[in-house]
């Protein structure tokens, strides 16, 4: 087991297209970490400099202490998945889990033994004279990643190995995956365009994008405080709702106004972000998630500081035990590039209404009890604890402490 | 639509005949399996008239073999008296087929070992990694495929000669290896590029060299290619003509290969007047071919069509 | 945690050498050691000797150890001057008409009938009765050597009633046609061979066309009321045209090759009287029986302008939009 380390590594492809842009990032020995960003962010072209199928143009990357920049892939010691599992079509899997240890040398005994704690493990042992062909999906995926253990490797590398699994059955291989990481403890590096996949998994999420490192933290920072607009686009599902708005100061305190709304904002607000307060009386991009809304009457006794806002319900999307509520509020989208590109990937529910004027879609999460129809009037209510700001021209979330350098 | 369900799969109006898959229920449909039509008939007739074409010569000319030169110049439709072996082993024996039979079987399956080996590295290394030049030797390669060979008959003479390989059937197996790599190389090369990438990726993660990669991993996967060239490639060297009588043209008559020991018995017969020794000598050169096809012939099919629709 | 116990031997310290040059090594001496020995033998035996032809072509050399002298164009001028030359070219020319013609027609009516003219499963496309069997004998002849058919049809061609035609010609009071020795009828008598062999091999290719074309097209079709003739004509021919396309390239050079066939069929080895001879077959005779190598070479060359005129013009003629299903 070992750290991997990466110290402004670069990647240029012919004509000049920089894949991935002086990436720094250390990932700690034994740690779970996973590269997400939108397809073309180079978070493949990441891990597979790693694993040592792609030449590194420039940088270091580390393994284990060692610089392993021209180090062919078989001489350091990491075992990868591929998204489409990459088994040897014409071996059975006994064959297919031995293979790397046979190129090794070693014992046939120490083989033996190997591929049988494996097989057991990922409860393959029935399918151990089968050929991948015979083989579902899932299992095909259990045997690409019996491959990979039996060989005991220093780190794994994934590279989006649950994306050719049907719904259901990523759920549960996400489960095992978990469960195997704990059990082995064994450093991983693994890529996924899927937000949710990397909230899941990961000890750490690195979010990629357009080769450049936006933020490294682990899931739930990344939610709370994401450091600028694409992160907190990106992240999150529905994502985050934004408008440009004015951060004023009246009889009241603080107060952030946009579409005809007024939402105060708490003194703790001001304390928690630091440089904040010189935004008073100027623009700045507000950010709520649709979780930090609830409908007025579902959401009965505690609203300690919750503000109310009353909209129209123009869709609703019943997920059982929530309600996403779609309306709009009379202000124009926000046009910045980042959430723009963050949008742009989302990988589900683009709605697209006909917008009228220049208005712009929100999505309010609420409790399922709140029984709201498309077209009536509902009234929400907004945590106002939880309220994101960012610079309109850097994109960079205000009083964020990655943001400041 | 639904008004034609009765029995008739008449193809008396094939024109306006409603499709059954609409207005069939299920249980016709298996029983309309042998539906012979009026233009079914037809096309049976036609059919079977080309059939009768294509073995009538081959089966008269197996027949041929157990007559007597008298039969032979007789009435051509007529069976033989009596079935003897004689002619067949006097072609076997003094015309030598067993000879020639030999010496192509050794020369067909060295040369075709050579092509497949040395075509699928060829390809492989083409198909699969970049490295400046790659598609100038890729191309060098496939345009051996539109040139005539007659073109570079008398150069091609002068050459093996001057290696001292002329009238020898080394000679003729690296020559054959040679005119057979263009079309195997971009037949495989073509193959090996279907392959899946990350596979050779993860061999080379489980620690297998490029060569290795080649022979344990990327050659077992590209079978189902291999065999068709192989049959490919088979079947055209066993049948060349051309190269064997420009290449053993001296005096070597012991080292010649089949098709030139059968058209060349064909005028010796003439003045030996052994009529049925020759149609045993042609049996002969077809029945190992016959067999093979037999066998083989889905994969001979696809094989030999299958670099046409490419 | 646990610890490898079979380090890799690889993965050791590397040596005095830089790190960086064995990487790069690493992939080309194996590139270099797969390609080498298939380039040699393709560029010694290949591609050397079609380069030599154009110098040999220009030179008078004649006998095995004579020097060969540089003479320029003269051999092509004696060429243009050859009746023997022309005649060769006049055959090609039948050939390349008739030949793919004849062919493709004979082939498609086959493939139509075979995988047409079935039940009417689905929508019309279901193959006959017996198809598979057909497709396997009309096949055959492609497998075996052109120098066998050549033999197999002398005795079926022979002039007298013992000649298989013949002598079933005078069943019916046909007086014996000579096959191979009326120079007006042995250049066809050998095209007829030509297509024997070759029809089987095009019945397979269209099938194998017809195939591909997705059902629900013709479902389609069939749903809008065409019939298996409207079918075959208005759909499966149009999108059959790639293939086509392919069959004719092929046969087209097939027709500028000839060569087994006509030294081994034709009597005197082109004959009668020049009747059916072929380039391919004046280039042998003149290089291997007179021993005049800068003539067959010149002959070589203008056969080699030939073919790569002939394939460029077809595939531009026949030029059409790709059709992608």
């Amino acid at each position: 087991m070992a750290s991997i380390v990466l110290n402004s590594v670069d990647k240029i492809y012919a004509g000049g297209v920089k894949a991935v842009n002086g990436l720094n990032l250390e990932i700690r020995d034994g740690e779970f970490m996973v590269l997400v960003g939108p397809s073309g962010c180079g978070k493949s072209t990441a891990l597979r400099m790693i694993a040592g199928l792609e030449d590194i143009s420039g940088g270091e990357i580390l393994i284990g202490e060692k610089v392993v920049n021209h180090l062919p892939p078989k001489d350091r010691d990491i075992a990868m998945v591929f998204q489409n599992y990459a088994l040897y079509p014409h071996m059975t899997v006994e064959e297919n889990l031995a293979f790397g240890l046979k190129l090794r040398k070693m014992p046939k005994a120490e083989i033996s033994k190997r591929v049988g704690e494996a097989a057991r493990m990922l409860g393959l042992e029935q399918y151990l004279k089968r050929k991948p062909a015979a083989l579902s999906g899932g299992q095909r995926q259990r045997v690409a990643m019996g491959r990979a253990i039996v060989r005991e490797p220093q780190a794994f590398l994934m590279d989006e190995p649950l994306s050719n699994l049907d719904a259901k059955l990523r759920v549960s291989m996400r489960a095992s995956l978990n469960t195997m990481h704990e059990r082995l403890g064994v450093t991983t590096v693994y890529v996924t365009h899927d937000q949710v996949e990397a909230m899941t998994l990961g000890d750490r999420v690195c979010v990629l994008r357009d080769g450049l490192l936006q933020q490294v933290d682990t899931p739930q920072n990344l939610f709370d405080n994401p450091v600028n607009l694409f992160v907190a686009g990106f992240m999150g599902s529905p994502s985050m709702n934004f408008v440009n708005a004015e951060l004023v100061r009246g009889d009241g305190g603080a107060a952030v106004a946009f579409a005809g709304y007024k939402l105060p904002v708490p003194d703790a607000t001001f304390a928690e972000k630091p440089g904040l307060d010189q935004f008073i009386g100027r623009q700045v991009i507000l950010g709520i998630r649709p979780s930090d809304f609830e409908d007025s009457v579902a959401a009965n006794g505690h609203a300690g500081g919750w503000v109310r806002l009353p909209v129209r319900a123009e869709v609703t999307e019943e997920l059982g035990s929530e309600i996403n509520v779609l309306f709009l509020i009379d202000a124009p989208p926000v046009q910045h590039q980042d959430t723009v590109a963050a949008a742009d990937t989302g990988d589900d529910e683009d709605a697209t209404l006909p917008l009228v004027g220049d208005k712009s879609l929100w999505t309010a999460r609420v409790n399922s009890r709140s029984h709201v129809r498309p077209g009536q009037n509902i009234e929400l209510v907004v945590d106002t604890h939880n309220l994101h700001f960012f610079d309109p021209t850097s994109g960079l979330s205000i009083g964020h402490a990655g943001a400041r350098v | 639509m639904a008004a034609n369900t009765t029995g008739t799969t008449s193809a008396a109006d094939p024109v306006h005949k409603p499709s059954p898959r609409t207005a069939v229920p299920h249980a016709r449909r298996k029983r309309s399996r042998n539906p012979i039509g009026v233009f079914g008939t037809l096309s049976h007739v036609a059919l079977a008239i080309w059939a009768i074409l294509i073995i009538g010569p081959i089966v008269w000319t197996f027949l041929a073999s157990f007559k007597t030169n008298t039969e032979i110049f007789g009435d051509a439709l007529t069976l033989p008296a009596s079935y003897g072996w004689d002619a067949w082993g006097r072609a076997w024996e003094k015309a030598h087929i067993g000879q020639y039979m030999l010496n192509t079987v050794f020369v067909v399956a060295c040369s075709t070992a050579g092509t497949m080996l040395l075509g699928s590295m060829a390809a492989y290394v083409l198909a699969r990694y970049k490295f400046p030049g790659n598609r100038a030797v890729y191309y060098l390669f496939v345009s051996g495929m539109t040139f005539p060979v007659f073109l570079a008959l008398v150069p091609l003479f002068f050459v093996v000669r001057n290696l001292g390989l002329i009238d020898t059937h080394l000679g003729v197996i690296l020559v054959y290896i040679a005119y057979s790599l263009p079309f195997t190389v971009f037949f495989l090369s073509a193959f090996f590029k279907t392959l899946p990438t990350s596979v050779a990726e993860a061999a080379m993660m489980d620690g297998c060299s490029h060569t290795r990669t080649f022979f344990q991993i990327m050659m077992p996967m590209a079978k189902p290619g291999l065999i068709s060239i192989t049959i490919f490639n088979i079947l055209g060297q066993w049948n060349q003509y051309l190269l064997p009588i420009v290449l053993l043209s001296g005096n070597v008559e012991d080292k010649w290969l089949i098709t030139q020991g059968v058209a060349n018995i064909s005028t010796s017969a003439g003045y030996e007047a052994d009529w049925p020794g020759m149609f045993a000598a042609l049996s002969m050169a077809i029945i190992p071919v016959m067999v093979v096809y037999i066998v083989f012939q889905r994969q001979i099919q696809s094989g030999l069509t299958s670099g046409a629709v490419k | 945690m646990r610890h490898d116990k079979y380090p890799l031997k690889a993965g050791a310290p590397s040596g005095g050498r830089p790190l960086l040059a064995r990487v790069r090594n690493s992939k080309y001496p194996f590139i270099v050691g797969f390609l080498i020995a298939p380039v040699v033998l393709y560029v010694v035996f290949v591609i050397s000797p079609y380069i030599q032809a154009f110098q040999i072509a220009l030179t008078n050399w004649k006998g095995i150890s004579a020097t060969p002298q540089f003479i320029g164009l003269e051999n092509f001028t004696r060429l243009f001057e050859d009746e023997v030359f022309w005649a060769a070219v006049r055959h090609h020319g039948v050939l390349l008409l008739v030949v793919p013609l004849a062919t493709i027609a004979i082939a498609l009516f086959f493939s139509f009938l075979l995988n047409l003219s079935g039940g009417q499963k689905g929508a019309g496309m279901t193959g006959i009765w017996g198809s598979k069997f057909y497709r396997v004998v009309f096949f055959l002849p492609q497998v075996l050597a052109v120098a066998i058919v050549g033999v197999l049809f002398q005795a079926i061609y022979r002039p007298d009633e013992t000649g298989v035609i013949n002598s079933m010609l005078a069943k019916v009071g046909v007086e014996p046609i000579g096959w191979l020795i009326d120079p007006d009828l042995a250049l066809w008598s050998i095209m007829g061979v030509m297509i024997w062999q070759a029809v089987g091999f095009y019945v397979v290719l269209f099938s194998a066309g017809m195939s591909s074309i997705p059902k629900d097209v013709f479902e389609a079709a069939a749903l809008d009321g065409a019939g298996r003739f409207t079918l075959f004509f208005r759909i499966t021919l149009p999108l059959l045209w790639d293939t086509m396309q392919v069959a004719w390239v092929y046969l087209g050079i097939a027709a500028f090759d000839a060569f087994a066939l006509v030294q081994v069929l034709s009597v005197d080895r082109g004959g009668p009287d020049n009747a059916t001879t072929v380039l391919p077959l004046e280039i042998w005779r003149t290089a291997f029986n007179f021993s005049k190598f800068g003539y067959a070479s010149a002959m070589g060359v203008a056969l080699f302008f030939m073919t790569i005129t002939f394939a460029a013009l077809t595939l531009r003629v026949t030029r059409r939009e790709r059709i992608e299903f």
